[in-house]
């Protein structure tokens, strides 16, 4: 906020030396910057206001600043790292993540939302914030590109008979990559691709650091589905079975019958020839994502996060007796636990007065412990 | 019986095992050493980073009983803050807040507990816990009632050592489910409602019908 007054303030100082004598163009000009700036930082500005909401979840912020150091900067000592980061809250029904902002390139906006914001158990879905961060920082888009192009055109050279009928260019198959009209008509298709990429990335990020609990805190916010096919995600059964593929490889495993929970996305309104491009991005996004992947598989183990199934039931046995646990190495193992308790219908049947107060003790009872956790890192720092 | 700190250090030791039924537990758990060799007769505990103080109202009066209406003292009429780590939270002369200890508290069914404010803190002005008793069966964080007496603000900061648990052994303790009024499983301090018993409800009605004819025009 201090950085964001600071340069209004710039600003504002240019408007007030105006004089009526000044020249109108100039100070149009200056008005015309003093409104950019604000429509820039306004977003921003409502971001923090809204994380300093008493309905977030606090004791949250610490550990995952840890994790999100841990992440991005794996190599640095965790009093030098440099990220920042804002844990707030939004009002759609949607997580976000604002990275490498104009002027707070070292702040991180992360947004849960606004009415889950209170809710430890969505925690995992920060996780695929985080991968857009990653996603970034690796410059992965680039490291791509040639790899997805040369996808698309093979997928097209494969459906040739469909590429022409809709796209109606006299080339031939060889000269796909080389002609200037046939690139310009399959590049957004490129583009489809790279941003379902970076989605999938992003999800196998969430399951590497989370495990299990991903794949439950994912289900509770997604399903059945978005309710729409967005070019730039990858078709909702599509992207859940990349994500159960995916999970034996990043140390997980899926809860069973997961992609029942899920239906077909609707068909995407689009042109014919750009619902035909969408096919070719959904097949080229089919031969990349082993490498995603092994890109999230990397950058999760450089940060070397501890999941343990044994941990996990040291604390869900906590979570039993109603109180927190100690000595936690990570706070995937918290959420895992976590989520193991909200799924136990016969959770607390012992205790007379938790009856429809269940979910509401458990979520203070995981704050707290995430409270604890982050009381033993500072310990042992 | 008041239970000694070398003791209760020997619960809490017992607390921390696997499949321990029914345990003392606190947690942060207390450095055990500490607590063996200090022989006091009390823990102390710490506070926390939750605060909530009644909000300036034109409300004629707090609608705590039931007969008052909108017997719901809900979040509106409360404000609560969070003080992270590191920060302070400044007590004015005669204000008052609610706090919480930072320790998450699981008393077992034969344990019950007192909260006593520290001398350090009382010499301050700093008056804490005058609804001082823990049941059997209570899990979570301890609200504190903290009023500054004194006629300079106090600052205060989570973390700090704010008060001390007496815990007492139950005589013929039950076994079986836990009472109602034993459980919290709450990390925030928080107002809540009065209830009227039979008798208070009994009474509190007696005149109704009749302060109705009266109120008819």
């Amino acid at each position: 906020m201090l950085r964001i007054r600071s340069l209004s303030n710039e600003q504002l100082g240019r408007l007030d030396s105006f004089v009526p004598e000044s020249d109108p163009n100039v100070v149009a000009q200056e008005c015309r910057i003093a409104l950019a700036l604000l429509f820039w930082y306004l977003p921003f500005i409502g971001i923090i206001r809204r994380s300093t909401e008493i309905r977030n979840s606090f004791e949250a912020f610490g550990p995952f600043l840890r994790l999100a150091g841990d992440v991005l900067e794996p190599d640095t000592s965790p009093n030098e790292r440099k990220i920042e980061l804002v844990l707030s809250s939004e009002w759609d029904y949607s997580p976000f993540m604002y990275d490498r902002v104009q002027n707070l390139e070292d702040f991180l906006f992360i947004g849960l939302p606004a009415s889950e914001s209170g809710n430890p158990l969505l925690l995992p879905l920060a996780g695929h914030e985080l991968g857009h961060a990653v996603w970034h920082r690796e410059d992965l888009r680039k490291a791509l590109q040639a790899e997805v192009q040369a996808a698309i055109i093979d997928s097209i050279g494969k459906n040739w008979a469909e590429y022409q009928e809709k796209f109606a260019i006299k080339i031939t198959r060889e000269q796909l990559s080389t002609d200037i009209f046939a690139v310009a008509s399959w590049r957004l298709g490129v583009e489809w691709c790279l941003d379902q990429a970076e989605e999938t990335f992003c999800d196998f990020i969430g399951l590497a650091i989370f495990g299990e609990c991903y794949f439950h805190a994912f289900g509770y916010i997604l399903a059945p589905g978005l309710g729409r096919r967005s070019v730039r995600y990858p078709e909702t059964l599509a992207r859940v079975q990349h994500l159960v593929d995916a999970s034996t490889q990043l140390g997980s495993q899926a809860p069973n019958d997961f992609i029942s929970l899920f239906e077909k996305d609707p068909i995407a309104a689009l042109s014919p020839a750009d619902g035909f491009l969408l096919k070719m991005a959904d097949l080229a996004l089919e031969t990349i994502i082993p490498r995603l992947v092994t890109a999230a598989k990397t950058a999760v183990g450089r940060a070397s996060i501890s999941r343990s199934a044994g941990e996990v039931l040291v604390i869900r046995g906590r979570f039993d007796l109603l109180a927190p646990a100690e000595n936690c190495s990570s706070i995937a193992n918290i959420l895992n636990a976590g989520w193991d308790a909200f799924n136990d219908p016969g959770l607390w049947s012992g205790y007379q007065n938790t009856a429809g107060r269940k979910a509401e003790v458990l979520k203070e009872l995981i704050l707290k412990n995430l409270e604890i956790y982050e009381i033993e890192q500072i310990q042992a720092q | 019986m008041i239970i000694k700190s070398d003791r209760l250090s020997d619960m809490l030791a017992e607390g921390q095992r696997e499949n321990t039924k029914d345990p003392l537990i606190i947690v942060p758990t207390p450095n055990l050493d500490a607590l063996r060799s200090e022989g006091t007769a009390s823990i102390d505990l710490r506070l926390g980073t939750w605060f909530a103080h009644l909000k300036q109202t034109q409300m004629a009066y707090l609608p705590l009983l039931p007969s008052t209406g909108s017997a719901t003292v809900g979040p509106d009429l409360t404000s609560t803050t969070y003080i992270p780590f590191g920060s302070s939270y400044i007590l004015h002369p005669q204000s008052f807040v609610l706090a919480v200890t930072l320790e998450w508290i699981s008393l077992p069914n034969d344990l019950a507990a007192y909260v006593i404010g520290k001398s350090s803190w009382g010499r301050a002005g700093l008056i804490i816990a005058t609804a001082a008793g823990v049941h059997p069966g209570y899990k979570g964080c301890l609200t504190l009632e903290l009023t500054n007496v004194g006629e300079i603000p106090i600052q205060i900061r989570p973390g700090v050592r704010i008060c001390q648990l007496f815990i007492h052994k139950l005589e013929a303790a039950k076994t079986g489910a836990i009472s109602a009024s034993s459980f919290s499983g709450s990390r925030r301090p928080m107002l809540r409602p009065l209830t009227l018993d039979a008798f208070a409800a009994k009474l509190s009605s007696a005149y109704d019908e009749r302060n109705k004819m009266h109120e008819q025009p």
